[in-house]
């Protein structure tokens, strides 16, 4: 009997974030993540001082 | 007769030479004659098309025109909420959804005289085409009918560039303005970010999405940017200002302009057909002709432009659709799904990073322009690809070269300028800073001055 395939890691990451999906789409989705990680790794690290992305005006209008 | 764009329209209507009700009867002629082989349209609304049509030519015969877009035929994109008429999303997530409201800019532009003929095609949600497992087909390109539209707003670049309708709404996320608008021919403006308010406009990133006009030319674009912009209270990134008076702003030209060209864009991260590029320098030679200035600018690699407003994008769209996604994932199209559910792989971390990095391409953006009045470079690297052959994971693996205005916020507007190889449409973009979409328009005008590609037509729409 062959071996088990492993399972992709976006399957993992999927059904933590709450995704119960058939196993074909999971391996459609194996490559894009690949495409995903590589995208990712164009930004930069985070910083733990304020910046504009997380500052919040508690006066502001809306 | 070939349909007369917003601005002939107009002045059409004012000479008395053709009348509201004469023109919505010719697009619904044409919409029943050639939408059957396009799909432009997913509804088609002849009763109302008809009533505003009679209201409009009522108000011309006593002289109490409503403005230049008083009886012009209209269609919005079925993202677009329009009061009593289905606004599906082409999804089967949205099929029963009829609003009750219209959204801002439907509403503006109905208060504006337009003759609303319908919705158009749009890929799922503003996101993933073509598809062919949604409830309507995807839209086809006029200029041959194998071939895709570029999308999202597929049914707004088909169908004025079929002469179905004179102009429409779009929204550009990721270029979705300005890929059909290159694809099929015509004129297409990004508003600055904010300009036009988005409220009742079903997002796809809120934080990149943008409303804005698809016409014929720059003209008839400054035109409805007039009606269609202005303060949304629905719509908390509105900028709350009017758009001015574009319009009057055209006849200024380009004499003097500084116009940078961003060639690694088109030359070097994703390369421009050789028909593209040439059709794209003979443009820039029509602008020194014009007596405009064009340099060359450097920008950052189009990939780092591409990786902030795609991880952005998704992370906000499964914000949005998260829910819906695990609770009804197949009736989704495959396209849309299977790259939204990505956005669940992208962390906190990731996303504010992104939106760190977006605030340095700003600045380095922002200051290009203070040497450069204007920038160019191609909207897609070519023409429009086979309709069936289209790659599924574009969005993550070619640089997009729309993005960086949609990361930028700042004006751009696509506009044909030629034909390619296989005899379908190349185009270009000329972008701003924010808020100088006048200025943009006033190039792209000056540009469709001097020549006459925006004036052609597809041969099934002669």
């Amino acid at each position: 009997m062959p071996d088990a395939k492993p399972e992709p890691p976006i399957a993992t990451l999927l059904r933590q974030a709450g995704y119960d999906l058939p196993a074909a789409t999971l391996a459609d989705l194996d490559r894009a993540h690949g495409l995903l990680q590589a995208m990712l790794a164009r930004l930069p690290g985070t910083a733990a001082e304020a910046e504009l992305a997380t500052v919040f005006h508690p006066d502001a209008a809306r | 007769m070939s349909l007369p764009g917003v601005a002939e329209a107009a002045a059409l209507f004012r000479a008395r030479k053709l009348s509201p009700v004469e023109l919505a009867r010719e697009c619904l002629a044409r919409i029943a004659r050639l939408d059957r082989g396009l799909h432009a349209f997913v509804t088609v609304t002849e009763e109302r098309a008809m009533a505003d049509a009679r209201a409009a030519e009522a108000r011309l015969m006593r002289g109490a025109a409503l403005g230049p877009l008083d009886g012009v035929p209209f269609a919005h994109k079925d993202i677009v909420a329009t009061a009593g008429i289905p606004t599906t999303a082409c999804s089967r997530i949205l099929r029963d959804n009829v609003p009750s409201a219209d959204a801002n800019v439907a509403a503006r532009l109905a208060e504006a005289g337009t003759v609303l003929l319908g919705k158009l095609t749009t890929h799922e949600f503003a996101l993933g085409g073509p598809s062919f497992d949604l409830p309507s087909p995807p839209a086809r390109n006029p200029w041959n009918a194998a071939h895709f539209t570029g999308g999202s707003s597929s049914g707004s670049g088909a169908a004025i560039a079929a002469g179905l309708v004179p102009a429409a709404t779009g929204t550009d996320t990721m270029g979705s303005i300005r890929s059909p608008a290159a694809l099929c021919g015509i004129t297409g403006l990004k508003p600055t970010y904010g300009l036009v308010g988005r409220g009742g406009v079903f997002p796809l990133a809120q934080s990149l999405d943008h409303v804005g006009p698809m016409a014929r030319s720059a003209e008839d674009c400054a035109l409805l940017l007039q009606a269609m912009a202005g303060p949304d209270r629905s719509d908390p990134a509105s900028a709350g200002r009017p758009a001015g008076d574009p319009a009057s702003a055209l006849a200024g030209g380009v004499t003097g302009l500084r116009i940078g060209v961003v060639r690694r864009f088109h030359e070097q991260d994703n390369r421009g057909s050789p028909a593209a590029l040439a059709n794209l320098e003979a443009a820039l030679q029509t602008f020194r002709d014009l007596g405009a200035q064009v340099a060359n600018v450097e920008l950052p690699p189009l990939a780092d432009w591409h990786a902030v407003a795609a991880t952005i994008m998704l992370a906000e769209a499964h914000g949005i659709h998260g829910p819906w996604l695990r609770a009804r994932f197949s009736e989704y199209g495959a396209l849309f799904r299977e790259r939204v559910v990505l956005g669940a792989a992208i962390s906190s971390e990731h996303y504010l990073a992104a939106q760190r990095r977006r605030r340095v391409l700003c600045t380095t953006m922002a200051e290009a322009f203070t040497r450069h009045d204007l920038l160019v470079t191609l909207v897609q690297p070519g023409e429009a690809p086979p309709i069936e052959g289209t790659p599924r994971w574009g969005v993550l693996e070619l640089g997009s070269l729309a993005a960086p205005f949609n990361v930028t916020g700042g004006p751009a507007l696509a506009l044909p300028t030629g034909f390619g190889e296989g005899g379908l449409p190349t185009g270009m973009q000329i972008a701003g800073p924010a808020f100088a979409d006048a200025l943009v328009l006033r190039a792209g005008h000056a540009f469709q001055q001097a020549t006459d590609v925006h004036r052609r037509w597809p041969a099934l729409a002669a």
